[in-house]
């Protein structure tokens, strides 16, 4: 089973963009990210160690940012996405079961602060199923200059829908000081 | 009819756009009311005993002229609110159904008491017209001055060992519930607590540890 590709083209769009953002978020905001490495680390690594970890962590983001936008092989890109969304997860879920609940996960575009919090691992987990589906590849269908306008489109819908969610889990974190 | 089915697509695909960027805006705006509205915790007062400190053990009256300790009185493993009143207080009169409703969703963990001072007479028919006659409801000034309460209504929360955990003015069921909300968070107020949680999200995990290590 193969996909149409228009739709790997979308899907490849919306993580260029997704892990460009991601990117120069944390190239803007590069100190917060090694503390954010930090803290992930529970202060267990040192210093020149996070920064390594958080330079890498950009370099990749960008790597796979640019690759996603100059539509390299769908599978291999997929395999890629799928592990660094994997390991954002597993680094969430280690952290939640520690019982460290108040780190930042330092996934926000928007420069608000989230939370780490079981939602954002669901959320990963939609991310990694998404991504998952360029392994099917794609049909040998040619695209014509409507295919491209509906890639534009379809992605900026994905990024939006995807800060939507973002931003829905930071005001559910917001709330909870009122709920008793 | 290519060209009507590709306007169509285009048309459908602006308006999906328009409708991703509203709901995005709508989440925005409601995160922003959530700031905004942040829970307004009982006002803490300066004075009084501080947080932490334990309760004098005063000999309290009740309104029918029974006596016992303060201490005596937050035992058996059980938080006590102390709220203090006025008949003369309408904000203590739009309370009333709160702290009524409190005393019974908390009964579990917390005992409530209510205090007053001045003229017994009055307190008794308030105690009439209100429904508390099963109340514990207390006139001494002395209480009053220890936690020096200047302003109706006041509540004040002891834990189970009689120590201060919150205190403060409280004028809706929020303000009170504020109290519970900063013994459970183990913070003094909910100011505080959200000062706490600003500094996290302004400084980034490296300083919030040296502040949590400071306090």
């Amino acid at each position: 089973m193969s996909m149409d590709p228009v739709v790997i083209r979308v899907i490849q769009a919306f993580f260029g963009v997704f892990f460009c953002a991601a990117a120069f978020h944390k190239v803007r905001f590069f100190a917060e990210t090694v503390g954010i490495i930090e803290a992930y680390a529970d202060q267990r690594i040192r210093r020149s160690l996070a920064k390594g970890t958080a330079a890498a962590v950009i370099f990749l983001e960008g790597v796979i940012a640019v690759l996603c936008l100059f539509a390299f092989d769908s599978v291999v890109l997929a395999a890629w996405i799928v592990s660094l969304l994997f390991f954002y997860g597993l680094v969430m879920a280690a952290n939640l079961l520690a019982g460290r609940r108040d780190l930042d996960c330092g996934c926000s575009w928007a420069g608000d602060a989230t939370v780490v919090d079981y939602r954002l691992i669901v959320r990963n987990g939609a991310l990694i199923f998404l991504a998952g589906l360029l392994f099917l590849g794609e049909s040998s269908r040619v695209l014509i200059w409507l295919d491209f306008f509906t890639v534009g489109f379809g992605a900026a819908c994905l990024s939006l829908l995807y800060l939507f969610v973002e931003q829905s889990i930071r005001n559910s974190q917001l709330s909870g000081v009122t709920v008793r | 009819m290519t060209a009507a089915l590709i306007i169509s697509i285009a048309v459908l695909w602006v308006l999906v756009a328009l409708l991703m960027v509203a709901l995005y805006a709508l989440s925005r705006q409601v995160g922003l009311l959530h700031q905004r509205i942040a829970p307004a915790g009982a006002l803490a007062l300066s004075g009084g005993l501080k947080v932490g400190d334990v309760a004098p053990d005063l000999e309290l009256t009740t309104l029918n002229g029974d006596k016992f300790g303060l201490m005596d009185y937050s035992h058996v493993s059980r938080a006590v609110l102390i709220t203090f009143i006025s008949p003369e207080c309408t904000v203590c009169e739009q309370l009333m159904p709160a702290v009524k409703s409190i005393k019974v969703k908390e009964e579990k963990w917390l005992d409530v008491l209510l205090a007053s001072d001045g003229d017994a007479e009055k307190h008794h028919a308030y105690v009439g017209q209100k429904g508390l006659k099963d109340w514990t409801y207390v006139l001494s000034r002395e209480l009053g001055m220890t936690f020096e309460v200047g302003k109706l209504p006041y509540s004040v929360l002891l834990d189970e060992n009689g120590a201060l955990v919150a205190k403060g003015l409280t004028n809706t069921r929020e303000h009170i519930e504020s109290l519970f909300e900063a013994k459970d968070r183990g913070v003094s107020s909910i100011q505080e607590f959200l000062r706490i949680r600003q500094e996290k999200v302004n400084v980034g995990p490296e300083l919030s540890a040296e502040i949590a290590i400071n306090e």
